[in-house]
């Protein structure tokens, strides 16, 4: 196999393109699928997803296609890169990393966004500061829902 | 931002919550307060309803059989009920609503009534098509009929009632893809337990009691193999197909030979004289103890409760039929009742078992060094050149 058939172009929303080794780029379903099909050339468009996020996504990606396979040591040093990875991701920047571990369909990247979320948002409080949820309940209508679901509510 | 996520991403997020955290986004918003309803998991414990009326109340809602969502995984813990509800009627529901929600993991974890009535597992479960694991503690099943599960590959029955022996075999035999299969015996169960399987690879077997069974036993026929932990003081009769090299033993078994022990005692309290054995019993048993030596005779790593010394009373003759033995793993760990079976081993015998020649590289002693045995055994493996690593 020569150098060029290694690596694949991915080319963002806003036209930004990427070269990365296809090992990385084939972590993602949605790209092994198109590549397997030969529908596309070495040029793959993905057109939901922006380059700021698409960075983000191969940045992931080349991470987790050198360690994988490794031993203990290794994953746990993987899990802590895992965890900075996603500490510091606003709410917005979480959206489109869930979009778009979603739409490329890469497994271990949902988990670990949503997780993030997860993990930022373990009271209801949290809830409505992180996400900006608008609370649009009646008093009366919250009463409710808590008296319906009352064993979630008791502690 | 996140709200606008389509629904099957938000539930993904809220699965990775515990349920009554994710019950609880139910007061977010509009949006949000049906949005719990479609979690592709949920573990539901009985015990944390104020009353079982609540309960039942909030599993009728979630397995609402109309509403079409994936339920991938479900963990219910069904907890002694003192309010009245005596009949599991409103199990049956439930589960089937899972099945045809495409489950994949089911673990029914239950306490028994007091009148030992388990609940009773519906028979739409035996044709669950995406089943992958199935835990069952304390509940009855169904009599088998036709029964296919094309995606188990992990099935753990702990305490489960069966209704006969046919259903037990019926239901390994007919999960071809099974890999990784426990049973714990319920205590008074004194059935065969057949296991024949082309797939599986980890076996653990456990009955203990204090209740004697002739028809007890268990078949073993499973050529893959890997892992085999067998703990059976109830069974008189086993048989292991050839067990392959490559597997790992783990055994604890007494053949029922206690029993024997405690009726010559009896005999010897009412004052007649202790004999040897009665021949018509022991002869039996002496070959279906060999029969089953041969079964287990290729592994090359094992590990034994002294307990099962008491089966084959001479260790250096018991290790004769091991001839690829490598590692071997002698465990007696407190000082209990199973004390005088180590102190038993005989070591007068004067022909050296081959595996001490040839392959055995590790023996593990885990038993206080104080026995007498122990220091014997230990001589014993010095005198025979074996390097012991104190």
């Amino acid at each position: 196999m020569s150098k060029s058939e290694k690596k694949i172009v991915l080319k963002s929303l806003d036209n930004e393109a990427f070269e990365v080794e296809k090992a990385v780029a084939l972590q993602s379903q949605t790209i092994w699928v198109m590549c397997e099909d030969k529908c596309v050339g070495n040029e793959i468009p993905l057109e939901n997803v922006t380059g700021q996020i698409l960075a983000k996504v191969i940045d992931y990606c080349k991470k987790h296609a050198v360690v994988d396979g490794d031993g203990d040591e290794s994953s746990e040093e993987l899990k802590n890169w895992d965890t900075e990875f996603t500490k510091n991701m606003d709410q917005s920047t979480l959206f489109n990393m869930i979009l778009a571990a979603n739409y490329l369909n890469i497994k271990s990247l949902l988990n670990l966004t949503c997780q993030a979320v997860a993990d930022k948002t373990k009271t209801i409080d949290e809830f409505h500061t992180f996400l900006n949820i608008e609370n649009n309940f009646t008093p009366e209508e919250e009463a409710q829902i808590c008296q319906e679901n009352l064993w979630a509510f008791d502690d | 931002m996140i709200s606008q996520l389509p629904d099957h991403l938000i539930c993904h997020i809220l699965s990775l919550l515990s349920t009554k955290e994710a019950v609880k986004t139910s007061v977010l918003s509009t949006r949000w307060r049906q949005l719990w309803l479609w979690l592709p998991s949920l573990e539901l414990k009985s015990r944390d309803f104020s009353d079982f009326n609540n309960f039942m109340s909030f599993g009728y809602r979630f397995f609402d059989s109309n509403r079409v969502s994936c339920k991938h995984k479900l963990k219910l813990t069904i907890h002694r009920n003192e309010d009245g509800v005596k009949d599991a009627y409103y199990l049956t529901p439930w589960l089937k609503a899972a099945v045809k929600h495409k489950i994949q993991h089911l673990h029914v974890h239950s306490y028994s009534y007091a009148d030992h009535r388990f609940h009773k597992m519906p028979q739409r479960l035996y044709t669950c098509h995406t089943l992958v694991c199935l835990k069952l503690f304390q509940v009855t099943l169904d009599d088998a009929g036709f029964v296919f599960l094309p995606k188990l590959k992990t099935m753990h029955l702990e305490y489960v009632k069966f209704p006969n022996e046919a259903t037990f075999e019926t239901l390994v035999l007919c999960c071809p893809v099974l890999e990784d299969l426990k049973i714990f015996v319920a205590n008074d169960d004194g059935k065969v337990f057949r296991v024949h399987s082309l797939s599986l690879k980890r076996l653990t077997f456990e009955r203990v009691s204090s209740f004697f069974s002739d028809s007890a036993g268990v078949v073993i026929d499973a050529p893959r193999l890997c892992f085999l932990k067998i703990n059976d003081n109830v069974s008189k009769r086993f048989i292991v197909d050839s067990l392959d090299s490559n597997t790992i033993l783990d055994m604890s078994l007494v053949f029922g030979l206690e029993e024997v022990d405690k009726t010559n005692w009896d005999e010897f309290d009412d004052g007649a004289v202790l004999g040897e054995f009665d021949e018509s019993i022991v002869s039996p048993m002496r070959s279906s103890i060999s029969d089953f030596l041969s079964g287990i005779s290729r592994v090359s790593d094992m590990s034994i409760c002294a307990r099962t010394f008491k089966s084959f009373q001479w260790l250096p003759n018991f290790l004769e039929s091991f001839p690829n033995l490598k590692s071997l793993s002698l465990v007696c760990i407190a000082k209990n009742v199973y004390d005088d079976y180590i102190n038993e081993i005989n070591f007068s015998s004067s022909s050296v078992p081959e595996c001490l020649l040839s392959s055995l590289e590790f023996v593990e002693i885990i038993a206080p060094i104080y026995y007498a045995a122990v220091v014997e055994l230990i001589n014993y493996l010095l005198k025979n050149e074996f390097f012991v690593d104190i």
